[in-house]
């Protein structure tokens, strides 16, 4: 059987909680680290839960490396502590009352790793003797993933692993989780509600959203291609949704935009990168179809760019240089054209 | 006061108020109402004492009989630590005249007598019936504390027979004694002859057994600072009349 | 800086303490403190203390025995059928004493419905024996076991199991090398607790175990006896359980409740 071809997980995971469905198809190969990010309450954690065998499925079933570890309407359901998938968690969840060292040699006992290697390349050997209450939250994030590590699960999920961190924490955090996981070789699921995260660390991402995915596939794919508005918030992009007829889409607020499409016809998404929406202090002239007449709500300034948000017709947001402000010499309140170009339009059709 | 977070002037009285009348009502509660007389009577005279107080009551329907009714070691002590009482009826005249050393109670008189008796459990009536049955067996014997009366001479006669009392439980009161026989949780109890009369179950009786040799009198007194001193005598007088003595004897008890 | 008391309040607590203190201080005040070696020497103290030590630590023990199942079943129900075990376990603690060791004597005294079997198949007869006051005292002490061990337990953030188990730990091993570790403060506090009820005991004993001095009269019992015959003995054995008592609350410490 070869790895490479067979997904390590795979299944479809259907839990019911109260009013909450979760109904999820998921995949991850060998090796592969998948980021799974969502709005709070999506299911993320009851995703990795059930995954684990913590929650009971009400459909479905989950497979690891072709065995059925749980399926509706089958009797057998293997329980969470055989079934070598290790979980990191989002404090580290540390055991108090031992030490570092009794921390990760745990779960040992099912194989027997190399923990001297492991202590070296998550840059704690020196921590052994400590307790849980003694060390930072980085440093017991990367305890906690010694921990899990040490007992070579099949597949690794991690819940938040740098949500306790501070933002220069979490650089260096990240690239080292990203070392460990891909030397590592197995599968990992990593739950995120950071994009840095994501993008940094996974192959693919999943984005959940009230229990359903709602966009999986590689990084760059979510990037340029938003599917839903919060996916486009989370890359920061402008998202409408609107009404496609021709090469025009015609927006709920009434905006129409043009595009560079053809034969548009019912529902559609709107996706436009604020890079590409220009901003002009008189009604520019020339090739752009789209302009329209704003005011400015807000800039934020990041580094060189800046966030200006517009409200008018509809709201958008344009990305230009601190230098352009300067020259446009915009602030709060100040009258704008945003204009931008039809080929710049994105657009995905949206099922009725 | 400006904002008033705390109960209402107004409230807080009356709250006082009713607080202060319950608390005076349940504190001249205790000790002798106007129209009652307390007695305190040993154990082992508990029909006797209910039943003439009852006497008591019809004969003169202004006074209640209030009855506390305990081991005699117990009221004892209730009477030194302050106890108020107007008639003392006690199972031994050393127990009365611990009372009398320190003036609590006027002179006593004799009321009765009881002597001592040793009942079998009815589940072992058949298998025992005389004082070396008991000897020989390990049998699981009741007594009454050895600071009762009851107590006391179940130990003087116990010795006198070669009887082993070491593993035999205390009980608080002779009551409580005939109880755990009746229910067969011991085997063997050292009573008085009046609880045999006021038992209800088929005890074995060891007649034979020589504990009626043993016997205790019965001194009732009233107490030095009863303010009810008619009353307390009218309820002592009922024991020397025919009434008393027919209940007494009625009862299991020998008369003076 | 916390701010001080309405005066209303002080005044109740000065009154409240006052109250509570007044019988502890009577007490040490009629202690006849000359004589007090002499009279703790003689064997009837002797036998109680030791049987009121010994009775009490392995009743303690058999409440964490008993108790500690009796919390984890707890900790995992909830609704009315928590609410009913719950008051089933802790009936012993709110029962009076002496209607529990009635109710000890139906199931186990010699014509018990438990004890007449045990009687009869293996002449084991718990009433007037050490092991009644065992079972008498272990009896009220549950309770304390099983409250302060469920709390702890329901303190306890539960993804902690879930950690031990993606760690490839069965149910039993997560539960003895994670589960009770961490729950520690509460057993100990329990144990402490059962203790110290088991040495007040009472009621229960003197109704189910019978009053037999060496045998089943414990320092309670013992004191209810004196009072009426020495009442020197009496005082100087209640000084003891007093004495006794405050080392239990000592090494309680602020540990009643688990905190976390």
């Amino acid at each position: 059987m070869n790895d490479q071809l067979n997904p390590l997980l795979e299944g479809r995971i259907v839990v019911e909680r109260g009013a909450f469905k979760l109904d999820v198809e998921v995949s991850v190969k060998q090796a592969e680290i998948v980021a799974l990010v969502g709005p709070n309450g999506a299911g993320k954690t009851t995703l990795l839960e059930a995954i684990l065998g913590w929650l009971p499925l009400a459909d479905g079933s989950v497979l690891l490396n072709g065995r059925t570890l749980e399926a509706h309407g089958q009797n057998k359901i293997v329980p969470t502590h055989e079934r070598e998938i290790g979980m990191v968690f989002q404090d580290g969840l540390l055991f108090p009352h031992l030490d570092v060292m009794g921390n990760i040699e745990f779960g040992i006992g099912r194989s027997l790793t190399n923990v001297s290697e492991l202590l070296g390349l998550l840059e704690i050997p020196d921590l052994v003797d400590r307790y849980p209450e003694e060390l930072s939250a980085g440093q017991r994030q990367r305890v906690a993933l010694a921990r899990t590590l040490a007992t070579a699960p099949k597949m690794v999920l991690l819940d938040e692993p740098l949500g306790a961190l501070d933002v220069t924490g979490r650089a260096i955090a990240r690239k080292l989780i990203g070392n460990v996981l891909r030397a590592n070789g197995a599968g990992a699921l990593v739950v995120t509600h950071d994009p840095a995260d994501a993008f940094a660390l996974a192959d693919r991402i999943l984005v959940l959203e009230s229990g359903r995915v709602t966009q999986y596939g590689p990084p760059d794919q979510i990037r340029t291609r938003p599917a839903t508005k919060w996916v486009a918030e989370l890359v920061g992009w402008n998202f409408f949704e609107g009404d496609g007829n021709g090469s025009l889409v015609k927006l709920t607020g009434g905006v129409e935009i043009a595009t560079a499409h053809s034969g548009l016809d019912g529902p559609v998404a709107v996706t436009i990168n604020p890079t590409a929406v220009a901003l002009y202090t008189e009604e520019p002239v020339g090739s752009p179809r789209n302009s329209w007449h704003c005011h400015v709500e807000s800039i934020e300034f990041v580094a060189d760019v800046a966030r200006v948000s517009l409200v008018g017709p509809f709201d958008i947001s344009a990305d230009v240089t601190r230098a352009a402000v300067a020259d446009l010499g915009i602030d709060t309140g100040s009258a704008v054209w945003a204009s931008l170009k039809a080929t710049e339009v994105g657009i995905q059709l949206l099922q009725g | 006061m400006g904002q008033q977070s705390i109960p209402s002037t107004r409230s807080m009285r009356i709250f006082l108020a009713t607080v202060t009348v319950l608390v005076s009502v349940f504190l001249n509660g205790c000790g002798s109402g106007s129209h009652s007389i307390r007695v305190f009577a040993a154990s082992s005279l508990t029909g006797v004492v209910q039943r003439l107080a009852e006497e008591y009551e019809t004969r003169y329907p202004n006074t209640d009989v209030e009855l506390n009714i305990a081991g005699s070691g117990t009221l004892v002590m209730q009477l030194q630590e302050g106890a108020d009482a107007d008639v003392v009826i006690l199972a031994s005249q050393s127990h009365m005249n611990q009372l009398r050393e320190i003036g609590l109670v006027l002179a006593p008189k004799q009321i009765a007598r009881n002597s001592l008796a040793v009942i079998v459990s009815p589940q072992l009536t058949k298998d025992i019936d005389s004082i070396d049955d008991v000897r020989r067996g390990a049998l699981q014997i009741a007594v009454c504390v050895k600071s009762s009366p009851c107590g006391a001479l179940a130990w003087a006669y116990a010795s006198s027979v070669g009887l082993n009392l070491l593993s035999a439980t205390h009980e608080p009161n002779v009551k409580a004694v005939l109880a755990k026989v009746e229910r067969d949780e011991v085997d063997v109890g050292i009573v008085y002859m009046s609880d045999i009369r006021s038992s209800r179950e088929r005890l074995g009786h060891l007649a034979n057994a020589g504990a009626d040799q043993y016997s205790t009198s019965y001194p009732l007194a009233v107490t030095a600072d009863s303010k009810k001193r008619r009353e307390a005598e009218d309820f002592a007088a009922l024991f020397a009349e025919p009434v008393g003595q027919s209940t007494l004897t009625r009862f299991g008890f020998q008369l003076p | 800086m916390t701010p001080r008391l309405p005066r209303p309040l002080r005044l109740a607590a000065f009154v409240a303490v006052a109250v509570v203190a007044a019988p502890l201080l009577s007490l040490l005040w009629r202690i006849p403190w000359s004589k007090l070696p002499r009279l703790l020497s003689t064997e009837v103290v002797a036998d109680a203390l030791v049987l009121s030590l010994v009775t009490s630590l392995i009743a303690a023990l058999l409440a964490l025995l008993i108790g500690i199942p009796i919390a984890f079943q707890l900790s995992r129900m909830t609704g009315i059928s928590a609410s009913t075990l719950r008051a089933v376990a802790t009936l012993p603690m709110v029962l009076p004493p002496v209607v529990g060791g009635a109710a000890l004597l139906f199931a186990f005294g010699r014509r018990g419905l438990i004890g007449e079997t045990l009687d009869n198949a293996a002449g084991l007869v718990l009433p007037y024996t050490p092991a009644g006051v065992v079972i008498a005292n272990a009896f009220v002490a549950t309770p304390f076991v099983v409250l302060t061990i469920e709390s702890g337990l329901r303190a306890l953030d539960p993804r902690y199991e879930l950690a031990a188990a993606s760690l490839g730990a069965s149910p039993l091993r997560a539960t003895l090398r994670v589960v009770l570790p961490m729950i520690r403060s509460s057993i100990v506090a329990g144990a402490f607790l059962a203790w110290a009820r088991a040495l007040g005991e009472f009621g229960a004993t003197i109704t189910f175990a019978g009053n037999v001095p060496g045998r089943t009269q414990t320092l309670p019992l013992a004191v209810f006896v004196a009072m009426e015959a020495d009442r020197d003995a009496a005082l100087a054995m209640s000084l003891v359980l007093v004495f006794v008592s405050l080392i239990v609350l000592v090494c309680l410490r602020d540990r009643w409740w688990p905190a976390k």
